[in-house]
């Protein structure tokens, strides 16, 4: 066995320029697939974890009917005791009880259509991160007696800066139309143009002082355990089945599944591009064969028995792997360090991908067990691209081989 | 004296129809243990197609073949390259060494397919390749080697393996006249002293005249036996 492995790795660098391109190729094949796989984990992964920590928590709740009609009468059932149920329930980290409704924000140099959220500043805080995205001014900390906290695209549609006058238009759940007139206290770019040009943040005082009440419409909770949202939600929905509860993966379904649907083109990619490489490999040790046929016939003439021979060219493809995947894998690493670090900066299209909720610096990602099936991958590959090619060598005729030159 | 190759009645036809030719006709050979045996003829008088044919690389159409006590017509595939592995000794015209080796490795590779212990092998490669006048070029490889230095690998190669006959292919075709004499000497040593059996298919007067026994072959046919 020793023999034919030596002679097989011997067999690869008799043409040091060939088996470096192959080699080489299966470095960059892999390098290249985990570079996509980081960039697109770290895309996703930090859409998901944007949303999760600026937009909507681990886990929100809201009325049966809330999704079917938003009418500002759709409260969350028995709030006290649910709210009691929350605080005591050691999963949740915290969570924030919120008023929601659909409002007109209207300023000197135009009028948008907004979600108005009454917030507790402090406990919103505590669940969700936006304060430390904030690009001017506070959280809700003002002096003023109506303070507003805007989004950077709404302030730019409507011309807002700090201290800025805006009018909001709602529905009061008499069915009255209030207006009242907010300062901008603080502007905030979460990077998703579609929550910050239709999001602003009020105390729930304002709307205590406006309306005469602070209705529940949603509760955003943050669990002290991301991955157990589904378990939690299920468990609380049982208790309190008078509301929906929801983990952001049952309320947002189409992110969910682009976070699993990533997986899966990950690894269609990932197949991809070892097919590539593998008729790569079948085609340079098919030449390889074609090249020494003589010698073959002389290894059959003296006794070398076909598994022999297939084992001696399937070891010569498997040097490629068991000398490219490494290489590649490495490079791959250093390239996750790096980017994972550092970030990669596409604030070329920064604008457009803040449109969809992606950040332009992306921070490579992967999980730990993408560099085994990689190198299980590329092994397996390279066992199977000496398959054909030993194949070939098998069925040569000892004479006529013998003869060729 | 032991019979190692035997030859009865054996025909080999390439091609069919008008195009066939009878590359041997009706060839019966006995070559017994330690002879020195020459098969000459001119091309294509079927040397060639014989000796193949007596180093289980071809089969007959029609014949048998008994090798080493073994009618070679009984074994399938696998059980030929077993049986070759272990009775013949091959050397080919353009030596055919594994160029990836070196000459040591090159010398013991039979060996190694035949699991003989490490020991035994680096004791029978030393030896043979000093005897060869080799020594202080076992690391060397084949392409570092002059072509009477790889003919004598491939003898020793061949040799070490201890197989039941050495059947050689033209093998001073590439050399000049001292390898040639060299290897010649070499050969007869060893067939004088280990009684070692060997059959060349040749065109070489130098070999002719050092054979015990040549057999004239033309068109397929032996045409003359002739013992020494």
């Amino acid at each position: 066995m020793n023999t034919i492995i030596k002679i097989a790795w011997r067999n690869c660098w008799r043409n040091p320029l060939r088996t470096s391109i192959v080699i080489l190729s299966i470095a960059l094949g892999i390098w290249s697939s985990i570079f996509l796989m980081g960039f697109s984990t770290g895309l996703v992964n930090q859409r998901v974890d944007k949303m999760i920590h600026l937009e909507i928590g681990d886990i929100q709740i809201h009325s049966t009917t809330f999704d079917v009609d938003g009418d500002i009468t759709n409260t969350i059932e028995n709030i006290e005791a649910l709210a009691k149920s929350l605080k005591s329930n050691e999963d949740i980290h915290s969570y924030s009880a919120r008023f929601k409704t659909e409002a007109y924000a209207v300023s000197p140099h135009g009028q948008m259509g907004v979600k108005l959220l009454g917030v507790d500043a402090i406990a919103e805080q505590q669940v969700l991160n936006l304060e430390t995205r904030l690009l001017e001014g506070t959280f809700l900390e003002s002096d003023n007696t109506y303070p507003i906290l805007v989004g950077k695209k709404l302030a730019e549609e409507l011309h807002l800066r700090m201290n800025s006058k805006i009018q909001l238009n709602f529905t009061d759940p008499n069915t009255m139309q209030v207006s009242k007139n907010f300062k901008v206290c603080g502007i905030f770019s979460a990077g998703n143009e579609a929550f910050d040009g239709t999001t602003v943040f009020v105390p729930k005082e304002t709307i205590q002082r406006i309306i005469g009440s602070v209705p529940i419409h949603e509760i955003i909770i943050k669990t002290k355990n991301e991955t157990q949202a589904d378990l939690l939600a299920a468990n609380i929905q049982q208790k309190h089945p008078e509301n929906l509860i929801e983990s952001w993966k049952t309320r947002y379904p189409e992110i969910a599944y682009g976070v699993e649907m990533m997986d899966s083109t990950m690894y269609i990619l990932m197949s991809i591009i070892i097919a590539a490489l593998l008729f790569g490999i079948i085609n340079t040790l098919t030449m390889s064969i074609l090249e020494r046929k003589k010698e073959l016939g002389i290894l059959m003439a003296v006794g070398m028995k076909k598994w022999n021979i297939r084992l001696m060219i399937v070891f010569e493809s498997l040097v490629y792997g068991i000398v490219g995947g490494p290489i590649g894998i490495l490079l791959g690493y250093l390239t996750m360090q790096y980017f994972g670090n550092k970030g990669f900066d596409l604030s070329g299209f920064g604008e457009g991908l803040e449109s969809f909720g992606y950040d332009p610096m992306v921070y490579f990602e992967i999980a730990p067990q993408y560099y085994i099936i990689y190198t299980l991958y590329i092994l397996f590959a390279t066992f199977i691209g000496g398959f054909y090619p030993s194949r070939i060598a098998t069925k040569l005729n000892p004479i006529e081989a013998i003869r060729s030159i | 004296m032991k019979k190692v190759i035997e030859t009865i009645k054996v025909h080999k036809i390439f091609g069919e129809g008008e195009i066939a030719v009878h590359a041997l006709n009706d060839v019966s050979i006995q070559i017994n243990e330690g002879e020195f045996t020459a098969l000459v003829g001119p091309s294509g008088s079927g040397k060639t197609t014989l000796l193949n044919m007596i180093g289980g690389l071809d089969t007959p159409n029609s014949g048998n073949i008994i090798l080493n006590d073994q009618d070679i017509a009984e074994l399938n595939k696998s059980e030929m390259t077993n049986f070759r592995q272990k009775n013949i000794g091959f050397v080919f015209q353009a030596y055919n060494l594994i160029p990836v080796l070196s000459a040591y490795e090159n010398a013991e590779f039979i060996m190694l397919l035949q699991d003989i212990p490490t020991e035994e092998r680096k004791e029978r490669v030393y030896k043979l390749l000093k005897e060869v006048g080799l020594e202080g070029k076992e690391d060397n490889k084949p392409g570092e080697l002059s072509g009477g230095q790889q003919q004598r690998v491939a003898v020793v190669r061949a040799l070490a393996a201890k197989p039941a006959y050495i059947l050689a292919d033209e093998p001073t075709a590439n050399l000049d006249s001292t390898s040639t004499k060299d290897l010649l000497d070499l050969m007869a040593r060893l067939n004088q002293e280990e009684n070692m059996t060997f059959v060349f298919s040749t065109h070489d007067q130098r070999v002719i005249d050092r054979a015990k026994r040549v057999i004239y072959l033309d068109d397929g046919k032996i045409v003359n036996d002739e013992q020494r």
